[in-house]
C-alpha cells in the first residue's frame, strides 16, 4: 500500500460525534440571548443553555450572546 | 427559490451561498452541511482529542458566520473556511503548546470506512495515526490539508499564509519522515 492510501485510509476515516452537527447547527441558528451555564470539570468542552437547546463549548456560547446582545440592541 | 427553505438551496453552488451567507441563515445551513465533515476530519487530525475538535470546529462555523460579509469569492469558499480553521488551531496551538494531536486513533472512526479503509487493521491505523500525530504541527497541518481534500500547493500555500515553496518543503520532510516511521513497522 502506498503513503497516500494509508493516509487517506487513517484521516478519512475520521467523523464527528453522533449528534454533533445538529447541535451545532441548532447554537449557530440561535438568535435569543444564551445563559451561560457552569462547565462539568473537569472537561474543557463545556454544555451550555442556548435558547432550549443544550450543546457546545463555553466560548461558543460567550460569542453567541454578543452576537444576540448586537442584535436586539 | 424560496430564500426559506434550506432543500431550495441543495443544488446552488457555494460562491452564490456565501453571497448570502450573511443575511439568510438557511444559506449559511447549506454551507454548513456541505463543509462541516472536511472541516471537522481536518480540526481533528490536528487535535488531541475529540472534546477539542468540537470546540474548536464550533468556533471555526462560528467565525465564518459572524464573518460571512467579509468573504469576497476571490478563492474558494472552501479555502475560505480552512483557513479559517487553519487560523483557529493555530490560535489554541499557541497557548497549548504541550498538547499532543491525534495520540489515539480517533475513537469515531467510520464504522463503514471506504474500501482503502477496510485494506488496513486496527493496528495499522493506530501506527499511521501516531506517526501523523508525532510531526511537528506545520508538517501535520500540510499532511492533513493534501491527504484530506487533495488541496493544490497552492491553496495549501494560501490557507497557511506561507509561500508554494514552504508548503512543498514541509510536505517533501512530512513525507519523508512518515515514509520512514511507516516502512520501518512494515506498513510501506
Amino acid at each position: 500500500m502506498t503513503l497516500d492510501m494509508l493516509l487517506a485510509s487513517a484521516l478519512r476515516g475520521i467523523t464527528a460525534r453522533r449528534g454533533f452537527r445538529a447541535e451545532l447547527l441548532q447554537a449557530l441558528r440561535l438568535a435569543p440571548p444564551v445563559v451561560v451555564v457552569a462547565p462539568p470539570a473537569p472537561r474543557r468542552t463545556t454544555r451550555y443553555i442556548a435558547g432550549g437547546v443544550v450543546a457546545g463549548s463555553v466560548g461558543v456560547a460567550v460569542a453567541l450572546k454578543r452576537r444576540a446582545a448586537r442584535r436586539t440592541a | 427559490m424560496s430564500p426559506s427553505s434550506a432543500a431550495a438551496y441543495v443544488e446552488v453552488d457555494d460562491a452564490t451561498l456565501a453571497a448570502r451567507a450573511a443575511h439568510d441563515f438557511e444559506a449559511f445551513e447549506e454551507l454548513y452541511r456541505r463543509h462541516l465533515d472536511p472541516v471537522y476530519r481536518f480540526v481533528r487530525s490536528q487535535s488531541p482529542d475529540v472534546a477539542t475538535a468540537e470546540d474548536l470546529t464550533a468556533q471555526v462555523f462560528l467565525n465564518a458566520l459572524s464573518a460571512a460579509r467579509t468573504y469576497r469569492g476571490d478563492g474558494s469558499y472552501r479555502s475560505w473556511l480552512f483557513r479559517i480553521a487553519h487560523n483557529v488551531i493555530s490560535t489554541w496551538r499557541a497557548s497549548h503548546r504541550r498538547a499532543v494531536a491525534v495520540a489515539e486513533p480517533p475513537e469515531e472512526m467510520d464504522p463503514g470506512p471506504s474500501p482503502a479503509a477496510q485494506a488496513i487493521s486496527r493496528k495499522q491505523l493506530d501506527v499511521v495515526m501516531r506517526a501523523v500525530a508525532d510531526l511537528p504541527p506545520a508538517q501535520r497541518e500540510v499532511v492533513a490539508l493534501r491527504s484530506l481534500e487533495d488541496l493544490s500547493t497552492d491553496e495549501i500555500a494560501r490557507i497557511t499564509r506561507r509561500s508554494g515553496g514552504a508548503v512543498r518543503i514541509l510536505l517533501h520532510r512530512a513525507r519523508s519522515r512518515l515514509k520512514s516511521v511507516l516502512a520501518r513497522e512494515g506498513l510501506l
